[in-house]
């Protein structure tokens, strides 16, 4: 926990809600993006998000001090989005719709052609997460996006670690079967074959 | 062919064993099933890795202190009605314990009775007297009648429209206190 966190967190706890402001600016990238991952839409990310920080600000008092401000407040966005899922079955979409109806501007990068391989990677990631299980998603996000060890997992989902570990487990087999399909295995053995003539 | 451990072996993170590597390397050569397995999971893997952290359109901490406002608005007026509603029950059961005690209950529920009794003999009247001067004039009556229709349609619109807002507000209250 950095210095200036621990001060906020400190003054948010008395009750200054200037404080707990400069906890959400701080925070704000990582429950956005556990958001968007687990819900898959920017303003429902958006909503989630303030929807985090409202519960946190609500439960600051039950929190303890000792568990990392960040694993907590991930704790929370977790469990929301997870039951957010679980009250509206999102709609599969079809990749190449979502890639048209996405306004997604890459970063600067060095030719289109690698911009938009970048970024049917990255929709391809989110069109696979939003087919999988809510739990099973929330546990890969964690693990992959936030890079959380699987005990900080267990802790943040309250799971046993053998329930991590299977759900980890499936989520992989999940993400290896959707790349395997003949539309993305010829996206796959494309770019493998690219890479190999350069 | 068994592909049990290997499976594990290949989505696992953890480390595997130098007898275990040699096996999975064996195992590879001869199963396609697997090597697919290994070659889309490294693949998946990376993309995981490699994949952009989002973040919120800027101004997130102002929509947020906007939010934490009407919020925390929504929140006292929600308390205010609270406590006022505690108070009002707080007042009938003790005047229901007081008359009670004083044996004043059964009294008053006669007395209301009889109030209800007379308000109703009283509007019967009333309505029989209308209906008796109606009877004199035609014009009046038709007069009557469509007064008595557009006041009537009047009172459904209006109520209508408080209803409807009334809904309005409660659909928006349910969106700030959707956290429970």
């Amino acid at each position: 926990m950095s210095h200036t966190e621990a001060e906020c967190l400190q003054n948010a706890l008395k009750g200054d809600e200037n404080a707990f402001t400069a906890l959400v600016e701080m925070h704000q990238t990582h429950v956005y993006n556990l958001c968007y991952r687990m819900l898959g839409s920017p303003q429902e990310a958006e909503d989630a998000a303030q929807e985090t920080f409202w519960r946190a600000y609500r439960n600051l008092q039950k929190y303890d001090t000792t568990r990392p401000f960040t694993t907590w407040l991930l704790s929370i966005a977790a469990h929301y989005c997870i039951d957010q899922q679980r009250r509206r079955h999102l709609p599969t979409i079809e990749l190449d719709e979502l890639l048209d109806m996405e306004n997604f501007t890459p970063d600067p990068g060095p030719s289109p052609e690698k911009d938009l391989a970048e970024k049917e990677d990255i929709e391809a990631v989110q069109q696979q997460l939003t087919n999988l299980n809510p739990n099973d998603r929330a546990v890969l996000v964690l693990r992959y996006f936030h890079e959380f060890s699987e005990d900080e997992i267990c802790h943040t989902l309250s799971l046993s670690k053998s329930a991590v570990k299977s759900r980890l487990h499936r989520a992989r087999l999940h993400m290896a079967e959707q790349l395997n399909t003949p539309k993305n295995r010829i996206k796959v053995e494309g770019r493998h074959n690219e890479t190999q003539t350069v | 062919m068994k592909h049990k451990p290997f499976e594990s072996w290949i989505l696992s993170d953890s480390p595997i064993s130098k007898t275990e590597q040699q096996q999975l390397r064996e195992h590879l050569k001869v199963c396609p099933q697997c090597l697919r397995l290994q070659t889309t999971w490294l693949e998946s893997r990376n993309q995981l890795k490699s994949a952009k952290i989002y973040s919120p359109q800027p101004g997130f901490s102002q929509r947020w202190q906007i939010m934490f406002s009407k919020r925390r608005e929504l929140e006292k007026t929600r308390q205010v009605r609270q406590t006022l509603f505690i108070l009002v029950l707080l007042m009938i059961m003790a005047s229901l314990f007081y008359m009670i005690q004083n044996n004043l209950l059964a009294a008053w529920i006669v007395s209301a009775i009889s109030l209800f009794a007379s308000l109703f003999i009283n509007i019967t009247k009333i309505i029989a007297g209308i209906n008796e001067l109606l009877s004199t004039s035609p014009a009046l009556f038709y007069g009557f009648g469509f007064f008595s229709l557009g006041a009537a349609a009047a009172l459904l619109a209006t109520s209508a429209f408080i209803l409807w807002n009334l809904l309005k507000k409660g659909k928006q209250e349910d969106e700030y206190n959707a956290e429970d």
